[in-house]
Formats: C-alpha cells, sequence, structure tokens
C-alpha cells in the first residue's frame, strides 16, 4: 500500500511538471512555446546632427547605471527587458553641459505596451520612459501621436523633437539613433491549458497574427505551409482575445508584447 | 451589441473631440476661401495681362494637383528643405498648415464659380450702367455682384459639401480630426482595440453634417430666388 501511494505521489508529480516541459515559462494563462526568428530591437530617433542624441542615450545610461530602467521594465513587463549599459558619469563625459529643451515626442498610440491611449492620457512603457528621461535632463516632454514610419520626415522637418519605439526596420539613414533599449524577438504563443507544447503541435492549427506582422509570418514559408489557416488581426489585444476565447490555437508576438500580456 | 453599448461612451467623447477639429477647419476654410476666391476671381480677369495670366496660372496649378500632395508640401516643406520649421510642433502648427492649405484650394475652385458668375451677367447691364454716369465698381457692387451671388449659390453649395469631407485629408499631416479619432480605435485607443464600428459612427457624423449644410444651403438658394 504504501509502495502504491509513493507510485501515485510520483505520478502526480511527473503529470504536474509534464506541461513545463514543452515550453519556455508561462503566466497569464498563456505560454511561450518557441522563437520564431531572430532578435529585432527598439531605438529612440533623433533628427539628423542634433545634440538632444547625445543626452538622451547619456541620460538613459545614468538611470540605467540607477537601476531606474530595470524598475520601469519590471513594472511594464514583469521582467528587466531593457538592455542598456549603466554608467553612472555618462552625462559629465560629454563635456557639455545640459541645455534647457522642450521636447515634443512623437509617439505610435496604437502600440500597446509601448504607448497607447487610455483614460484620455498616453500610457506605456515609452512613455514612462522618455518622461523619466527628459524629467532627469530637466526638460520638459509633450507627445503628439505619429505614423512611426513618418519618423524621419517628422523629425527632419522640425516638427517633432524625438521619435520613440523605432524598429530595426524602420531605421533610416535620414535620422540619428540612440543605442537599443529593449531587444525583442518574435515567439509563438498558446494558452497554458493548450495541448501544443512545440512548433510542430501547430501543423494543421490556426495561427492568429498581426497583420503589420505577416512579413514576419513568412521569413519561414515551411512553417506556414504546415499551418491550416492564418487568421489576421490588426492588433496585439485582438490577437491575445483570439487565442483566449479560442478561436486560434496560437499566435505570433514580439517577445516584449509577450511579456506584458503574461506579466 | 452589449460591447459596443459599453464601448459607446468612450468612442462618442473621443469622435465629438475629433469632430470640433473637423468643424473648426471646416469654418475657417469657408470663411478664408469664400472672399480669396473673389479676390483670385478678380484678379484672373484683371486686365493688366500678366496677372491675370499669373493668377490663372496658379489656379490652373492647385487645381490641377492632388490636395494631399499640396498638403504634404505646405507642412513639410519650409522645415524639410528651407531648414525653417514655420509651422511649430503640435496640433496648432498642423492645424494652420491645412487651414491655409485648404482655403488656397478652395478659394482657386471658388474663383472660378465667381468667374463663371461674372461674365454670365449680359455686358448690356454694364453698358446701361455706365450710360446712367455710375461708376466700374459701382456697377460691380451695385449691379453685377447682387446677381452673381444668386447664380453662384447652387454651384458654391456642391463645393461646400466636398468640402466637408475634404476634411478628411488633413490626416495625411496627423491632424486629429474625426477620422484619426474614428480610425484610433481599430488600432486600439481607450482599451478599445480593433472596433470597426467607430468608422460607422464616424460616416454617420458626416452625414448629418452634409445633412445640415445641405438644408442651410437650400434655404439660402429659396431666400435668393427673388428673381422668379
Amino acid at each position: 500500500m504504501r509502495r502504491f501511494r509513493a507510485g501515485l505521489c510520483l505520478l502526480l508529480c511527473l503529470a504536474a511538471l509534464l506541461p513545463a516541459a514543452g515550453c519556455h515559462y508561462g503566466a497569464g494563462g498563456f505560454r511561450i512555446i518557441d522563437e520564431y526568428s531572430g532578435e529585432g530591437s527598439y531605438y529612440i530617433a533623433f533628427r539628423k546632427g542634433d545634440k538632444l542624441q547625445q543626452f538622451v542615450s547619456a541620460a538613459m545610461q545614468e538611470l540605467a547605471a540607477t537601476n531606474t530602467l530595470r524598475s520601469l521594465s519590471i513594472k511594464w513587463f514583469g521582467e528587466n527587458l531593457v538592455n542598456i549599459k549603466g554608467d553612472a558619469d555618462a552625462l559629465a563625459d560629454l563635456g557639455e553641459e545640459t541645455p534647457q529643451r522642450f521636447v515634443t515626442v512623437g509617439i505610435d498610440v496604437g502600440n500597446v505596451p509601448m504607448s497607447y491611449i487610455a483614460n484620455d492620457g498616453y500610457l506605456g512603457f515609452d512613455i514612462d520612459l522618455i518622461t523619466f528621461i527628459c524629467g532627469y535632463l530637466g526638460w520638459g516632454v509633450t507627445f503628439y501621436p505619429i505614423d512611426i514610419t513618418d519618423a524621419e520626415i517628422e523629425l527632419n522637418a522640425g516638427n517633432i523633437d524625438i521619435a520613440m519605439a523605432v524598429s530595426e526596420a524602420d531605421l533610416d539613414s535620414g535620422f540619428d539613433y540612440s543605442p537599443a533599449y529593449l531587444t525583442s524577438q518574435y515567439v509563438l504563443v498558446t494558452r497554458s491549458g493548450s495541448n501544443i507544447h512545440r512548433r510542430s503541435g501547430l501543423k494543421g492549427k490556426t495561427l492568429g497574427v498581426v497583420v503589420a506582422d505577416e512579413d514576419v509570418l513568412y521569413q519561414n514559408r515551411g512553417f506556414v505551409d504546415d499551418l491550416g489557416s492564418v487568421i489576421y488581426q490588426t492588433n496585439t489585444d485582438g490577437l491575445f482575445n483570439a487565442l483566449m476565447l479560442g478561436d486560434v490555437d496560437g499566435i505570433l508576438v514580439s517577445s516584449v508584447v509577450a511579456a506584458y500580456h503574461m506579466k | 451589441m452589449e460591447l459596443i453599448l459599453q464601448q459607446m461612451p468612450v468612442v462618442i467623447r473621443s469622435l465629438n473631440v475629433g469632430f470640433l477639429q473637423t468643424l473648426r477647419l471646416f469654418f475657417v476654410t469657408g470663411l478664408g476661401a469664400i472672399p480669396l476666391g473673389l479676390v483670385i476671381a478678380l484678379g484672373s480677369m484683371s486686365r493688366f495681362r500678366p496677372l491675370s495670366l499669373l493668377t490663372r496660372f496658379v489656379v490652373w496649378v492647385v487645381r490641377g494637383t492632388p490636395l494631399m500632395i499640396q498638403l504634404l508640401i505646405i507642412y513639410y516643406f519650409p522645415g524639410r528643405v528651407l531648414n525653417n520649421n514655420i509651422w511649430g510642433s503640435g496640433e496648432a502648427g498642423r492645424f494652420l498648415a491645412s487651414a491655409i492649405a485648404f482655403i488656397f484650394n478652395y478659394a482657386c475652385y471658388f474663383s472660378e464659380i465667381y468667374r463663371g458668375g461674372i461674365q454670365s451677367i449680359p455686358k448690356g447691364q454694364q453698358e446701361a450702367g455706365l450710360v446712367l454716369g455710375m461708376t466700374r465698381s459701382q456697377i460691380f457692387f451695385k449691379i453685377t455682384l447682387l446677381q452673381v451671388i444668386k447664380r453662384i449659390v447652387p454651384p458654391m453649395s456642391n463645393e461646400i459639401i466636398t468640402l466637408v469631407k475634404d476634411t478628411a485629408l488633413a490626416r495625411i499631416i496627423a491632424l486629429q480630426e474625426i477620422i484619426w479619432a474614428g480610425q484610433s480605435f481599430l488600432k486600439g485607443s481607450s482599451g478599445i482595440a480593433g472596433a470597426i464600428w467607430p468608422l460607422f459612427f464616424t460616416a454617420v457624423y458626416y452625414l448629418a453634417f452634409t445633412g445640415v449644410v445641405t438644408l442651410v444651403l437650400g434655404r439660402l438658394e429659396k431666400r435668393l430666388d427673388y428673381f422668379r
């Protein structure tokens, strides 16, 4: 009898561990089952030749040294995703006095969790980040919603001073940019309770993807051909809703967005 | 349906803010373009040849190119090419640039309507005025213009109704008018994402507004129908 109980306990423990075996981690009702593509990064863009770039980059390094950026990342993503190297003397090393500025920051307002509208105001990691940086430099800041693909023309026409969350794909030789402050990669996410634990489990199933990420999905043509169908959504909120409701079996999102929803 | 009712107050509030911007742009354009159109019309009919040629050339360029391109050039050219951003940053600068582009564009269209109206008045009336000892300006303001106003109301109404819908083009330079507000719920705004129904509501705002404008202009047309 004792042996039977011990065996049963062992079996139950193994059963409990089984769902965790095939995934990296899971929280918030979702789990990441696989990485899909290489890393991509987020940058802050500035007008070509504008000294703002040096001051903002230096301020970011000083804030990273005081762990402020780490706390900010944990607040939004539940983990530290900021990869700026800390340097407590970065501003002093510039050898110039910080000028007084009032900056207009261009943001993409439909970009949860980086920048979005809620309660008649702007919220998001990027909003907090640039507010912290400008506050640290003693600068005033105001936000203006733009289409982030217009960042170059908006910056160089002088309509905005800073553009947030410019991804590698949007990097342009027409503007200067900060070191990458966040690194992300595309990942495949399923429901925590689902029996899909690896990429191969999605064979013949339905995958959800944001329209703007279609090109990322088609980087792996073989994987797409094996899928049952692909459902497109206009935004990541819709994607996670579809996953929660069972309309799709898995979704393809950036790891930053996944971290925010799984927090 | 329940979800739409739940989201309705947030959407309506946002659409109202966008609609106010649309209204502002519409009225500012109307106030600026109606008198400027008359000035351009007089310029194009001037007996001073260089002035009339220049005015007609400008009208041809403005009417021959899309308003959207004019908006982009007016807004981005000073900062981008001349390194002098005269519009400043933020909503006010974008509104000012939009208003100038709209006023100039619509003034050119109105000028052709004015010109057609003025030239439709029989020459004999002008000659009769001169015989009676009236000056040219007296003839224009007391005889010609009064008849012109009556004649140009229907084509002007048409242009004004088009203007209501054209205000949506200001979105191209990120002016946050009503379509911007409606579309933001598709991408994600105020906790609502992927919702297409606010765009139908946006269309209802336009329909209601064009309805009111049509009624007002219809009444004006009737009031000016004093020759029948």
